[in-house]
């Protein structure tokens, strides 16, 4: 048979994607069940005998049918996903050394009966531990194939290649026997037939699932279907019939399968008798210790965010590059289509706010790269136990912490992070308070603010700056925040105990830089695609708002007359043309929808310190925050070319005026608006992100609102602050 | 294999002693935290090492760690295994 299709399954940290990787490269396809939030990975390999594709299924420690990501598992297993490929023969990967815990879900596969290899990945692992297992032993137990790889090292792979070659065209043995006590078995084989009756057909394995899988999706899936509507009242019967007879669902399972694992390990497994420490474990009790572990953590989050900041700067820097990049195709455009319409929606808003998304990518992909890299060699689990205990005071556990760590680099893959946390509750609780950890896209507001306002004070000999305790403060404000937020989230909202916090730590492992660099390229490009897409529509809707309605004639002769002289070289003619076409920019958006709903709002603004430019420099930013450098630019006639370090831009704000002649912005309005700023959901593509992992439009909205509300409630009260303080007008 | 079952109180898993072998006699807790440690390899008849004490407590069992807050929601009881005569220390 040329093509085969075979799933990879198996327990999480068996190495299993290095597996993947090893056998597709990095041809896969990243993509989503659609309804659920786990990822559908499937790439392709060529053998002697022609292609094989493979379905790489989510980590699982078991097989049942709870939430809806294992049930897409077991659906894709089955055959009946159409989402995926029939599955011709199934892979389980597992940890060589830690066969007492993989066979369990071993167990559960061969009830599906299809061929089966098992592959014991880590064996370098194992030699190296003094552990020996009988491979043979184990293959004629298990009745399957069974190979070792150390995948990560790219050792085994064309064996397993041949092994499912060979799996292909053996038929199918099911050498484990019934593991079920006689009881069980009945009660499963009398609802099977009664559901037969009913006139479907069904798998008993899918019987055994709803059955052990009380208020699982399976059940609720088949109780939908006409005729079975008295199919949860059987299941009941089912299971209490079953715990009379000393069966009790779901327990039974456990303790079947761990006897039947327990004894195929003995015979097979030898471990070295003398119970030792282990390097990891040595590691761990500096790593993993109470308040040295959370030092050193702290420590390296420290410079970490140092080097966020300062790693991509200069000329030759990538943002840099591509800043320039972005220039070049502006330029271009401009030579191609003349002053007008079309010119200005590709330059000003198509070009100006996707390139706003693509200058973060150089520190996006940093902060991807260290999380994947601290993820892949084991220290993540280490960072969400030395957290937990303070996630407990904010009701969440340790696992919720890489979510909101990653949310300090852009909020998007943040709260996708969130999948791994298995209590729905915890994980909304994350979801909804991620937008409160600053993202890339504050940092050009606090920086332009901070640099005009604030004095370059420092104390400690030098060490410590002013400026850079305003950063550290903003930063701080979203943290500090969240604590309350999260804490009314869980008792008004999300309501119950807090989640057990139960969490495998593996054995520290030099991180593979083939699996880091294709999580890092999956999460950048994902990134791009989901937020650069929808900022893309964003932007041209908002270009529209701030170009229409207006007279653009005047705007476009300028331009032109700008070319024709800089073409010319005249100097003094393009810096004089140059002026007044700035100060028709800035007339022009007075003018336009934005403009005018700035002024008609402007209340609300001065309410908080602000003018109607700053507020329309506030709205324009509503979709995307990165565009409210370019807009003020604009606004202040500036051009839109203006970046967060223009003095122009600077010695702008600082000149501006009330009618009356005060000066709009001292110290405390920049404050309030960066506070605003901190608190605000400005982001389309979050809210977007969290209606597609909390799968309905009431928590965008929610979020909307109480971030929003709370931003003008923080705007209002610096404001005050600031007039009681005295500070300006 | 040399554990006793005549006493089946046991005592809570953080009052054990660093780096002796126990034995798991029950685990107390909402049922979706005790399936989700049974499946992790935690569960009665299981034999384990506490390795750190201090909350989120760290076990060795079956060649791996795992790591657990003990308390309220979820509490695991134990019971010594006396080392048998015929094991190198």
């Amino acid at each position: 048979m040329p093509q085969l299709t075979i799933a990879l399954i198996g327990n999480p940290n068996t190495g299993k994607s290095s597996l993947f990787n090893a056998l597709c490269g990095m041809k896969a396809r990243v993509g989503n069940f659609p309804g659920v939030t786990v990822e559908k990975k499937i790439g392709r390999y060529e053998d002697h005998a022609g292609t094989v594709t493979v379905v790489d299924l989510p980590g699982t420690y078991s097989l049942s049918a709870r939430s809806a990501d294992e049930i897409v598992s077991v659906d894709v297993l089955m055959g009946e996903s159409p989402d995926a490929p029939p599955i011709d023969a199934i892979v389980v990967v597992m940890d060589g050394s830690s066969l007492e815990r993989d066979l369990y879900l071993f167990s559960q596969i061969t009830e599906l009966e299809k061929p089966i290899l098992v592959v014991l990945n880590m064996w370098d692992r194992v030699e190296r531990s003094g552990v020996v297992v009988d491979t043979r032993l184990l293959s004629t137990l298990l009745g399957v194939p069974v190979v070792t790889t150390t995948a990560n090292r790219r050792v085994g792979i064309e064996p397993t290649k041949a092994a499912l070659r060979e799996l292909a065209i053996a038929p199918f043995t099911k050498n484990c026997g019934d593991l079920f006590p006689e009881a069980f078995r009945r009660e499963i084989h009398q609802l099977s037939q009664w559901i037969t009756g009913q006139g479907f057909m069904i798998r008993r394995y899918l019987v055994e699932r709803m059955v052990l899988d009380e208020e699982g999706l399976l059940e609720e899936r088949w109780s939908r279907k006409r005729r079975l509507e008295q199919l949860p009242q059987r299941l009941q019967a089912a299971r209490q019939a079953l715990t009379v007879a000393d069966c009790r669902p779901p327990f039974i399972e456990t303790k079947v399968r761990h006897g039947w694992v327990e004894s195929i390990v003995r015979q097979v497994v030898r471990r070295a008798e003398v119970y030792r420490l282990s390097l990891s474990d040595r590691v761990d009790r500096v790593l993993a210790h109470r308040w040295w572990g959370l030092a050193i953590f702290l420590g390296w989050m420290f410079l970490l965010f140092q080097g966020l900041f300062l790693w991509d700067v200069g000329e030759y820097s990538l943002t840099a590059m591509i800043e320039a990049g972005l220039g070049r195709a502006a330029v271009g455009v401009e030579s191609v289509l003349p002053p007008g319409a079309l010119r200005s929606l590709i330059n000003d808003g198509l070009i100006a706010g996707v390139g706003g998304v693509l200058t973060f990518v150089p520190q996006i992909a940093l902060l991807f790269l260290l999380v994947a890299v601290m993820e892949d060699c084991g220290y993540m689990a280490r960072v969400a136990l030395v957290m937990d205990r303070i996630m407990l005071r904010l009701g969440l556990n340790g696992k919720a912490f890489l979510p909101l760590m990653t949310s300090f680099g852009c909020a998007v893959p943040g709260i996708m992070a969130a999948r791994t946390i298995e209590s729905t509750r915890d994980r909304m609780v994350t979801i909804l308070i991620a937008p409160l950890m600053s993202c890339s896209a504050r940092l050009p507001v606090y920086t332009l603010l901070i640099t005009t306002f604030v004095p370059t004070t420092r104390y400690l000999g030098g060490w410590v700056s002013l400026r850079g305790l305003f950063f550290l403060g903003m930063y701080a404000l979203g943290i500090l925040i969240a604590i309350p937020v999260a804490w009314i989230l869980k008792r008004f909202f999300f309501p119950g105990q807090p989640s057990a916090f139960v969490i495998e730590l593996p054995t520290y492992s030099w991180p593979s830089w083939r699996v880091v660099s294709h999580r890092v390229w999956e999460q950048v490009y994902s990134f791009l695609t989901r937020a650069g897409t929808l900022i893309l529509c964003t932007s041209a809707v908002l270009w529209a708002a701030a170009y229409f309605p207006g007279d653009h004639r005047r705007e476009c002769e300028l331009a032109s007359l700008l070319e024709a002289a800089e073409a010319a070289r005249s100097q003094a003619g393009s810096d004089q043309l140059e002026l007044e076409l700035n100060r028709e920019r800035g007339r022009l958006i007075e003018a336009s929808f934005l403009g005018r709903f700035g002024k008609a709002i402007e209340p609300i603004f001065m309410a908080v310190g602000w003018d109607w430019k700053i507020g329309v420099g506030v709205l324009a930013s509503f979709p995307a925050r990165e565009v409210v450098i370019a807009t003020l630019g604009t606004i202040y006639s500036l051009g839109g070319d203006c970046d967060e370090g223009s003095d122009t831009l600077q010695s702008q704000l600082l000149a501006a005026r009330w009618p009356d002649g005060r000066p709009i912005f001292h110290l405390f309005t920049a404050l309030s608006l960066m506070v605003f700023f901190a608190l605000c959901a400005q982001c389309a593509a979050t809210l977007m992100t969290i209606y597609q992992e909390s799968g309905s439009w009431r928590w965008p909205l929610f979020t909307f609102l109480y971030m929003t509300g709370l931003a003008y409630l923080g705007a209002w009260l610096v404001h005050q602050f600031g007039r009681l303080v005295g500070a300006g007008g | 294999m040399g554990c006793s079952t005549a006493n089946q109180s046991g005592i809570p898993l953080s009052r054990l002693r660093l780096h002796e072998e126990a034995r798991v006699v029950a685990v107390d807790g909402e049922a979706a935290a005790r399936h989700r440690l049974e499946e992790m390899g935690l569960r009665v008849g299981s034999r384990l090492r506490l390795l750190r004490r201090e909350s989120p407590a760290i076990v060795a069992i079956e060649g791996r760690r795992l790591c657990l807050r003990l308390g309220e929601q979820l509490q695991v009881w134990v019971e010594l295994c006396p080392p048998p005569s015929d094991r190198l220390q």
